[in-house]
């Protein structure tokens, strides 16, 4: 049983500590939503090939999931 | 993620984009950076974003180097097909939209997902001892494998990984093995190899797995040189950022962020629930 309380403390201790930079984080990639077009994303790859793997890696970073 | 593989598909962007976008979407995240700077230290907060760009970049021009026979597909260049512009709504609306999307949609994705890192976090730092971590993952030569062999079958995402490797790393995991772990454990799930298959077929997914595996390990070994060269004691920085912000707002946050996750919850295991009764009943 003090266990179990043991890994409820902990859990919520890391909760706390991210929950701020979680919040942030999402209302990020709301702005990212709002304000960039999913076909202006992928026109902006271009047709080199060599330099449309760099920007589809560079794009990929900040998109969650 | 898979409409916006197939938008990248649509459009005519070469298969060396496509896997380049399928590598470092799911490695990071506007999300799982925050929460790294958060968990475990600002160095780490960097080179992860870092370490998916050269993972991504590295499995991309490896797939167009070794499919140069492939015709170029053609391309919808900018201007000769202009695409039917739909007026786009006033800012407050998308701004709203955008905000909906995240805190509904996606935290509704990946919110139990990152619970469950908490919980295996906590879960961790109390019952692990730390001696057990040094004794058997002390060693980084040992430890990046066997965070690899870990990674390649969990199904956990970029923000939900967080959490697991901030635990281990106080337990003494070198922060070289531990990005191992965030790098690959993402990338390579059941999940995700499954649709680069349907997308892109066996090659490719060979050489989409060879490419984490081989850079992941590269870029571990890198972490864990920078670190000892610089002398940074990863424990110690651990959890920094959050001391910088008030007890009070630390609380309130965790159960705003508890609120919001919450309905999704019963959602996810209602989920399992019928995914498993009905794995029972076919079995």
């Amino acid at each position: 049983m003090t266990m179990l309380i043991d890994i409820l403390r902990e859990s919520w201790m890391v909760l706390e500590e991210s929950a701020v930079y979680m919040l942030f984080g999402f209302f990020i990639a709301g702005l990212m939503n709002a304000l960039i077009r999913q076909d202006h994303v992928t026109r902006y790859l271009g047709a080199n090939r060599a330099r449309s793997v760099v920007r589809a890696a560079l794009i990929g970073v900040p998109i969650p999931l | 993620m898979v409409p916006a593989v197939a938008g990248l598909k649509r459009q005519g962007a070469s298969r060396g984009a496509v896997i380049s976008f399928m590598v470092s979407t799911p490695e990071t995240g506007v999300d799982s950076i925050p929460v790294t700077y958060a968990l475990m230290d600002p160095l780490m907060a960097i080179i992860r974003p870092i370490a998916a760009f050269i993972t991504a970049m590295t499995a991309g021009l490896l797939e167009n180097h070794l499919n140069r026979t492939e015709e170029p597909q053609p391309f919808a260049m900018a201007g000769s097909n202009p695409m039917p512009l739909t007026a786009t709504p006033p800012l407050s609306h998308r701004l709203k939209s955008g905000l909906h999307f995240a805190f509904v949609t996606l935290l509704g994705d990946i919110g139990p997902y990152f619970l469950v890192g908490v919980m295996i976090a906590g879960l961790i730092s109390a019952m692990v001892p730390t001696a057990m971590v040094e004794d058997y993952l002390g060693n980084p030569l040992l430890a990046m494998p066997v965070m690899l062999l870990v990674s390649l079958p969990m199904y956990v995402c970029a923000t939900a990984s967080t959490p697991i490797a901030a635990a281990l790393v106080l337990k003494g995991l070198s922060p070289g093995a531990a990005l191992v772990f965030l790098l690959a454990g993402p990338a390579t799930n059941a999940a995700s190899l499954s649709m680069v298959t349907a997308m892109m077929g066996r090659r490719s997914t060979t050489l989409y797995v060879a490419a984490i595996v081989v850079c992941s390990l590269i870029l571990g070994a890198g972490t864990d040189m920078i670190y000892r060269a610089w002398a940074l004691s990863p424990v110690a920085m651990a959890g920094q950022a959050a001391e910088l912000i008030p007890e009070s707002v630390k609380l309130i946050a965790a159960v705003v962020l508890l609120a919001m996750i919450a309905p999704s919850m019963r959602r996810f295991v209602s989920i399992k629930l019928t995914l498993k009764t009905k794995w029972e009943k076919e079995n």
